[in-house]
């Protein structure tokens, strides 16, 4: 059993903005190989920590492949709907060019929107299927709101890779069969300073298990306030 | 020092001084309880003032806060800054800052960078100037805080709070500027003045103020050269005014200190009581005056009473023993008043006495009674007594009315009384027409036999003149005088209630029996031989030598003829013829002695020669025995 470390560093340095001061504390990345079982791949667990310990849930882990061409798909699809006055899920990570579909389950409207970089759109006021999809062309993370619902909020991991996937609520992830290889290790995650971050990188080899501690500072952002007490508000 | 000599002006000064003190005291103290109220009155207000601003300033913040919320959460709002346009971001600012009346609008990055704002000063890609306000706001769950501080020179209430698109992206910062609409507000609510100031080291600045504008001038200055707590009222002189003043610090905006100053006019709350003040000064006067008036009042009770009792005192001195004084009063002065009159009574009382008493008993027995305590008993002394009577007065009772009588018999005493006092005699008594006098007693007086003899010898000439000058009764008065010298009791004699000064003793009844033998004899005086042993400068005849009766012992009897060395040829004529008569007849020469005796008869009819020629007669019928003695026998009185 071989274990690799891997030290991040902090990747700005702190200054004017305290309030976005993210740094990586002495990020511990343990790599555990474990001899050899399976035939085609190995399997890669990656748990990311933040600051105080805790798993931190629905952080996009993605894996960089030796693969330099990865040809996003094209028909890619997924869903986030809208339930209770809340988005569910409240994260995805889907490969570029993915249409995704905001159907509204409530029989009140919502207001579906992003300023976000990667993807802005809107969807004013609807009920029921939206016309259309949305298609997601850029890698980056979207965060999506209502307008008419501050509190409503979800996040689409937008990944240019093949091999991705959201931590739990333990901040675990497992991606079993994974081709043997060098993978760059990133996490994503809207809470975090840059919010994708290159944590370092593994090699899988088939029948193996790499296992992956991350920690990460996730900052604790200004949130909007919420009326808890109304039936049918979370 | 200088004394008031006046007892009315001495109170009247301490009753005035002592007035006026406490009432300054009052006064005093009143005045520092009023200012030390005053300043506790406006203590409090300034404290409360300073609460005042404190919720004041937290709900104005609460209030922009909401402001800034909801307009960072309109959706144009959002939809501008996504745009990531600065002109129309900054449009947009102006834009939604006129709906909540904002002064100042910054969008800032999360790395408080301004991307647009209101404010020429702040440009694009500047850093925001107050970054403490944003980490204020970075610590808030909700991304919200507030803050004074100074823009330009302006002072602001600035909130920031985050842009959420939904997720923090900016803040927006939203200010609104605390200047005279704040300060008059701040005024209306509290009633204090209130200034908005900045410090940069010692150098104040007044930023808003609703002080009057000549005070808010002076501030500064005045504000340098003081030492003040945080929070803690203090004194400050403003345009001639006493502002006292309480300064909070609101917070350091780079390097300079903005601070919060509440004021309140000492001059306006100290109003009432220097009303108060005077008030009490009328009322100082108007007390003087009463003070003064019962001082007076008070003082005339007292000097007009002593002034009373002064003149009555100064005229019983003067011996005016009648002086009263009249001073009806209930009190101690009255009382004193009523003592003196007592007391003037008293001496009025005894003065008349010891008056009477000069009449009646002799003045040197007055003064030796007044001077001693009078009580019976007396004491052994030397003494002479002299006993006189006026021959022939009483037959003269028949004739003469008895008015007359007692005048004339007055005038005699008068007469022979004075020249018993002229010799330092005293008057013992009169009993009748005959007078008891004392040599040596009360006063002792070493010659006092020669003073009794030369009294007595007075007395006859006296007498002898005073027939002469009344011619009516023609030389028909004699006066008869015995002298003896010896020792007596002489005391206070009598009752207890009653008592006289006198002599007592068996000297005193052998003067009385001499002056009863003068009519026998034939003389005027006759003195013992213990007297005459005590006359040096006087020269006498020796008349006798007998026994009295109720005596066992012989006394020679002799009459004084005059002082020595003075004596006229015919009284010495006298002298010599009757020693040798008496010679011959103490030798029984009968024959002789007759023959002497008639000669002396001749020069001297009516006097003892007489009695010896009748004595010389009788033994010549019947001769005397053959142990005569020659010492007459006196039977009677």
């Amino acid at each position: 059993m071989t274990i690799l470390t891997v030290n991040t560093k902090a990747f700005r340095p702190l200054g004017v903005g305290m309030r976005q001061m993210i740094a990586l504390l002495g990020a511990l990345l343990g790599v555990m190989l474990i001899s050899p079982g399976a035939l085609a791949g190995g399997e890669v667990r990656v748990t990311v920590q933040g600051a105080d310990g805790a798993g931190v849930e629905h952080a996009a882990i993605v894996l960089r492949g030796p693969e330099d061409a990865w040809e996003p798909p094209s028909d890619n699809e997924a869903t986030i709907d809208q339930i209770d006055r809340e988005f569910v899920p409240p994260a995805i990570s889907i490969p570029v060019n993915t249409r995704v579909l905001f159907p509204n389950q409530d029989d009140i409207r919502h207001h579906v929107y992003s300023f976000s970089s990667a993807k802005s759109f809107e969807l004013p006021l609807y009920k029921g299927m939206p016309a259309r999809p949305i298609r997601f062309p850029q890698p980056g993370i979207v965060t999506i709101g209502c307008n008419i619902h501050d509190w409503m909020i979800a996040h689409i991991y937008v990944v240019d890779a093949a091999i991705h996937g959201l931590t739990d609520a333990e901040g675990v992830w497992a991606a079993a069969d994974v081709p043997a290889g060098r993978y760059r290790v990133e996490v994503w995650h809207h809470g975090l300073d840059e919010e994708r971050q290159t944590t370092g990188e593994i090699r899988v080899e088939p029948g193996t298990e790499v296992d992956l501690e991350v920690s990460v500072e996730v900052a604790s952002r200004p949130a909007p306030r919420r009326r808890g007490t109304v039936p049918g508000y979370r | 020092m200088f004394r008031f000599r006046r007892f009315q002006t001495r109170l009247l000064v301490l009753f005035l001084a002592l007035f006026t003190l406490s009432q300054a005291i009052a006064l005093g103290l009143t005045s520092w309880a009023g200012r030390a109220a005053a300043q506790d009155e406006i203590h409090t207000a300034l404290e409360v003032a300073a609460g005042v601003f404190g919720s004041l300033l937290e709900e104005r913040e609460a209030r922009l806060l909401q402001a800034a919320v909801l307009l960072a959460d309109d959706f144009a709002f959002k939809s501008a800054y996504a745009t990531r346009d600065a002109a129309t971001i900054e449009s947009m600012l102006h834009n939604h800052g006129t709906r909540i009346g904002a002064d100042a609008m910054y969008l800032l990055s999360l790395d408080s960078e301004v991307i647009a704002s209101t404010l020429s000063g702040a440009r694009e890609g500047m850093d925001f100037m107050h970054p403490e306000l944003l980490q204020a706001a970075t610590e808030d769950p909700y991304g919200e805080a507030g803050a004074i501080v100074l823009i330009g020179d302006q002072p602001y209430q600035l909130v920031v709070v985050p842009l959420l698109i939904p997720m923090h992206d900016a803040w927006v910062v939203v200010g609104f500027r605390l200047g005279a609409g704040f300060t008059s507000h701040f005024r209306e609510l509290t009633q204090s003045e209130i200034s908005i100031l900045s410090a940069d080291a010692d150098r104040w600045r007044v930023l808003s103020t609703s002080l009057p504008e000549a005070a808010a001038r002076a501030l500064p200055a005045v504000l340098a050269g003081e030492a003040w707590r945080d929070g803690a009222a203090f004194n400050l002189s403003l345009a001639g005014e006493t502002q006292v003043s309480l300064l909070q610090e609101m917070g350091v905006d780079d390097h300079r200190r903005l601070l919060v100053g509440m004021h309140r006019s000492l001059d306006v709350a100290m109003a009432p009581y220097r009303r108060l003040q005077q008030v009490l000064l009328v009322l100082l006067l108007g007390g003087l005056v009463l003070t003064a008036l019962g001082a007076t009042w008070v003082s005339r009770q007292v000097s007009k009473p002593v002034r009373q009792l002064r003149s009555g005192a100064e005229r019983i001195e003067q011996g005016d023993y009648q002086a009263r004084v009249a001073i009806r009063q209930a009190d101690e002065l009255g009382a004193l008043g009523e003592a003196f009159n007592r007391m003037a009574r008293g001496l009025e009382e005894r003065d008349r006495v010891r008056g009477l008493l000069g009449k009646v008993v002799s003045p040197a027995i007055a003064e030796e009674l007044l001077a001693r305590d009078i009580e019976l008993g007396g004491e052994e002394r030397e003494a002479t007594v002299l006993f006189s009577d006026i021959v022939g007065f009483t037959p003269l009772a028949e004739t003469v009315p008895p008015a007359r009588l007692l005048d004339l018999l007055n005038r005699y005493l008068t007469r022979i009384s004075a020249d018993i006092e002229a010799e330092g005699g005293v008057i013992d008594k009169y009993i009748g027409d005959a007078v008891m006098a004392l040599f040596g007693a009360p006063l002792t007086q070493p010659d006092h036999p020669e003073r009794a003899v030369r009294a007595a010898m007075a007395m006859v000439s006296s007498v002898q003149a005073m027939n002469r000058e009344t011619p009516e009764h023609m030389a028909t008065l004699r006066l008869g005088a015995g002298i003896n010298s010896g020792t007596v009791v002489a005391g206070n004699m009598g009752s207890r209630s009653r008592l006289n000064y006198t002599v007592v003793g068996d000297a005193v009844n052998l003067a009385s029996r001499l002056e009863g033998l003068t009519r026998h004899y034939r003389v005027d005086i006759l003195v013992s031989d213990a007297t005459r042993r005590q006359c040096p400068s006087i020269v006498f005849r020796e008349l006798d030598r007998v026994q009295v009766k109720g005596r066992q012992g012989v006394v020679g009897i002799h009459e004084p003829l005059g002082t020595r060395g003075r004596l006229d040829s015919h009284l010495h004529q006298r002298l010599v013829l009757f020693g040798e008569g008496l010679a011959h007849y103490r030798q029984q020469r009968w024959d002789e002695a007759e023959t002497t005796f008639q000669e002396l008869a001749g020069v001297e009819p009516n006097g003892p020669a007489s009695v010896y020629l009748a004595r010389i007669r009788a033994f010549r019928e019947q001769a005397p025995p053959a142990d005569w003695d020659a010492v007459t026998r006196i039977a009677g009185k």
